[in-house]
């Protein structure tokens, strides 16, 4: 009898596993769908070193009522309110059978690969940034296609950049390439769901949708994501977006005014001190989303106050079809 | 060049259809453990649930290791746990087992029975199965099932190789025992693994 005598039995005893190629298709359509989602809603999984981001300034320039501005400096806290009536009188989006939402998103985001992957890289990590620009066409039958051109990556170490390109990895990460994607029957990450027509209910309802769990950032930062969610690129009711507004403002939310649009963030201790935060144009849509990274950071390959992440989104526009509306 | 699936992991935080290069490489091997635990059926749904975990967490994947095998059969046993606690078997069969914790076997094996040779064997193997300690029985599995090495299966169950090497033992020793005078004729081979 041989050693692994024991185990050769139970081997033999389970026998052969059926053959998985008839089993993929469910598996793979979930996984396709989920990959979709995130893409659709623009969201990122949150780990402590990707949840860095970005930067403060600089980079809005939307025409808006300056009236708001004036009282937006004198009065921070009410600044959302007065953001909620403007976004409540806005004439609702119509979206005619068969039209599709088309929205544009401009990301740099921060990327990261063992060091042991690029030549005469001894670093456990190497990090770099990842510009992307993401064109989407929604349609209400949950159809959606997405259009991916990667760019250029921005190395913080040359011997990095050399190494990178040195081992094809460009070929890869098809940087400069643009990619069409289509999906059928995309729900949307809120389908389904009835919203309430009262502040306090939507509050309610917010703080059941938001992660739970431990290793969560604090309930504003949360809070505020959930609603950047709903508001960016989405065509939703007026009064909806106005609401959430609203629950913006009853929140513990720092507020400042900044050129035709409004700033909305939350500075906490996570990993480090961290300061998330979502711009908002006068008419109430999510322009922008960025996170800043303020000290304490534990993550030598990359250089203090880099600016790591930073998205810029535009407001949906109806189109006839898959082309990008007329300049 | 064939890249490391933590590239393609790290690289599809930011670019997440680069995960559907993980599930290609994977999918047969978590499909496959699956069934042989629960059957073709509910092991399709329990691979399907593996890769939407693994998606959802793919910014925890830390290993250096070139391979995701182990940490997504780790998610797997998981996702059996739970399957198994949500079906309610394993409860009965823990309740039949004299407070060992023997239901995800019993389990295991019920599905794997039409495929049993020997009545003899199966029965056996079965009672050895739950007098094992769970965490005994799971090092068994894949190490035996998913083809992995001592260091993988460590890995995948987040717990030290010390540990793996002391429970394999244990649970070996149990199965030895249960199928001592059967003879060779249920076969037998020599190891490949390079376990050291």
């Amino acid at each position: 009898m041989t050693d692994s005598h024991e185990l050769e039995v139970l081997r033999r005893a389970v026998g052969e596993p059926p053959p998985a190629a008839d089993r993929r298709v469910v598996a793979r359509t979930r996984l396709d769908a989920a990959i979709a989602a995130e893409l659709a809603v623009g969201r990122r999984p949150r780990s402590r070193r990707s949840l860095l981001l970005a930067l403060g300034s600089t980079l809005l320039v939307l025409v808006g009522a300056a009236v708001y501005l004036a009282v937006w400096s004198s009065a921070p806290v009410s600044a959302l309110q007065v953001l909620a009536q403007a976004a409540r009188q806005v004439d609702p989006l119509d979206v005619p059978p068969g039209a599709f939402v088309y929205t544009t998103s401009e990301r740099i985001d921060l990327g990261s690969m063992p060091g042991g992957n690029l030549p005469g890289i001894d670093d456990e990590l190497v990090g770099y940034l990842l510009p992307t620009s993401i064109e989407s066409w929604r349609r209400d039958d949950g159809f959606v296609q997405l259009v991916t051109t990667i760019h250029r990556p921005v190395f913080f170490d040359p011997m990095v950049e050399e190494a990178y390109y040195r081992a094809g990895l460009d070929r890869v990460d098809r940087v400069g390439d643009t990619g069409s994607e289509t999906f059928a029957d995309m729900g949307g990450a809120f389908a389904g769901i009835v919203w309430p027509t009262d502040p306090d209910q939507l509050l309610s309802l917010m703080e059941e949708l938001i992660p739970q769990g431990e290793g969560q950032p604090p309930r504003e930062v949360r809070l505020l994501n959930l609603a950047a969610t709903l508001l960016r690129g989405t065509v939703i009711e007026p009064d909806l977006r106005a609401m959430v507004l609203e629950v913006l403002a009853s929140l513990e939310l720092e507020v400042d005014a900044e050129d035709e649009s409004l700033i909305v963030a939350v500075t906490y201790q996570d990993w480090a001190l961290t300061r998330y935060s979502v711009t908002f144009d006068e008419r109430g849509n999510v322009v922008a989303e960025s996170t800043i990274l303020i000290d304490g950071a534990d993550m030598p390959y990359i250089p203090a106050g880099t600016v790591v992440s930073h998205a810029l989104y535009t407001p949906p526009v109806i189109v006839p079809d898959l082309l990008p509306p007329a300049p | 060049m064939e890249q490391h699936d933590a590239k393609i992991i790290a690289d599809s935080v930011l670019a997440p259809t680069r995960f559907g290069e993980i599930f290609e490489r994977h999918y047969d091997t978590v499909f496959r453990y699956a069934a042989v635990r629960v059957g073709a059926a509910h092991g399709e749904e329990v691979a399907a649930e593996v890769f939407l975990r693994a998606f959802a967490s793919r910014h925890r994947f830390r290993s250096d290791a070139p391979s995701a095998r182990p940490w997504l059969l780790g998610i797997t046993a998981n996702v059996l746990r739970n399957h198994f606690r949500k079906t309610g078997r394993g409860r009965r069969a823990t309740a039949t087992a004299s407070g060992r914790e023997s239901g995800v076997q019993m389990v295991w094996f019920a599905d794997a029975d039409s495929r049993v040779d020997a009545a003899t064997t199966t029965t056996r193997l079965t009672a050895a199965l739950r007098a094992m300690r769970s965490v005994d029985r799971e090092v068994l599995l894949l190490y035996a099932l998913a083809d992995l090495t001592y260091q993988e299966v460590a890995e995948a169950l987040r717990i030290p190789i010390g540990t793996v090497r002391s429970r394999l033992a244990r649970a070996r020793a149990t199965l030895k025992n249960s199928i001592a005078d059967l003879g060779e004729s249920t076969g037998g081979r020599s190891e490949q693994k390079d376990d050291g």
